[in-house]
């Protein structure tokens, strides 16, 4: 804790926000430890909340909506090497179904769609 | 939802996690190439060896490790950073949320004592390959346990090779790898969208995600998403009905 000037007058203390430490553990066991919160949360959730035929539908559809939220505004964000990624490897699987082909065919779509300067 | 759905034991037994570890192979490659990465960025920020392992072995969660590694410090620590840290990671990671809660009717078969601690090795590879396995008709949760393990033997060694080595990977950029989420997450889909009933909720998504990556900031826009998705399918139903 920096030293008090003992002169603070009005206002709440917010000296705690200028705490200075000199390791990154504290943070490193922080983040880790919400991220294990995240990764058991809704699991735990779900375990708690009655799975009604609505809640079952719900979950059923959860992720095919996961994947569609994640891949299509980052694939549109990154412009025409995202884009590429992603369709040459959906329609890959569609056609040839060997996820490793489909996973390498997007790879190169992306890389060769950026080493051609788009 | 019924349990007849579903062939095989519900497991783990050692070959389901085989499987798991068979479906995973081909993801490993781009895997070790984006740990090799991170661990190098991690060596140029000036992370130690022992730190760079809590970030790999111990929070493990690829994107959000980068995005905690550009807000590493210069000098000393102090706590507006720490919170600051841990909401982008919360923000990153909050996908992981919407995950766990879509493997509730299928991993709660099993005990919970099992479950939790497996829990920690949840990452978009196990999530994906499960989900693509289960809608299939799978029911052997050895494959989501077996292809965590994979994982985290793929990730954390690669990004501690990454530190030690430092430098020649620094720019996954240049090999597309930060698009590696957006073509695996493609090509997985592709089974899941083959058996549902109904792509309403999956144009929800896509429509509310868009929107919501455009007017927020962050990675919110999955969560948001994804729940708009789910949201749909509770009230107009649309998923898959099984008999």
């Amino acid at each position: 804790m920096r030293p008090s000037s003992g002169a603070r007058v009005g206002g709440p203390d917010l000296s705690i926000w200028d705490w200075r430490w000199d390791s990154a553990w504290p943070a490193i066991l922080a983040m880790a430890l919400v991220t294990y919160l995240i990764r058991i949360g809704g699991y735990w959730l779900m375990g708690r909340v009655p799975i009604g035929p609505r809640m079952g539908r719900a979950l059923e559809a959860l992720p095919g909506a996961i994947f569609v939220s994640a891949v299509l505004p980052i694939a549109v964000k990154a412009g025409p090497p995202g884009i590429a990624a992603s369709l040459v490897a959906g329609l890959s699987m569609l056609a040839l179904r060997r996820d490793w082909l489909a996973i390498f065919l997007g790879l190169a779509a992306g890389a060769l769609t950026r080493g051609a300067g788009f | 939802m019924s349990a007849g759905a579903f062939t095989g034991p519900l497991g783990p037994t050692r070959e389901g996690m085989t499987h798991g570890v068979r479906m995973a192979l081909p993801l490993v490659p781009g895997t070790i190439v984006f740990a090799l990465a991170n661990g190098a960025l991690s060596a140029q920020t000036g992370l130690s060896f022992a730190e760079t392992f809590g970030m790999s072995g111990v929070l493990f969660a690829g994107a959000a490790q980068a995005m905690a590694t550009q807000l590493w410090p210069r000098d000393a620590w102090s706590l507006s950073l720490l919170l600051t840290m841990v909401g982008v990671v919360a923000a990153v990671n909050s996908r992981m949320f919407l995950m766990g809660a879509s493997l509730r009717p299928w991993l709660s078969q099993a005990p919970p004592s099992l479950i939790y601690p497996h829990l920690a090795l949840l990452t978009d590879m196990n999530w994906s390959l499960g989900v693509t396995y289960r809608a299939k008709g799978g029911n052997d949760i050895g494959v989501v346990l077996g292809v965590g393990l994979l994982s985290w033997i793929a990730w954390t060694p690669a990004c501690m090779a990454g530190w030690a080595l430092t430098g020649a990977l620094a720019d996954p950029r240049r090999y597309g790898l930060d698009l590696m989420m957006v073509v695996v997450f493609s090509a997985m889909s592709i089974n899941v969208f083959k058996r549902a009933a109904a792509l309403a909720p999956f144009v929800v998504a896509a429509v509310v995600s868009l929107a919501a990556a455009y007017l927020l900031q962050g990675f919110w826009f999955i969560v948001i998403g994804a729940l708009a998705g789910a949201a749909y399918a509770a009230v107009f139903g649309g998923a898959r009905g099984r008999a």
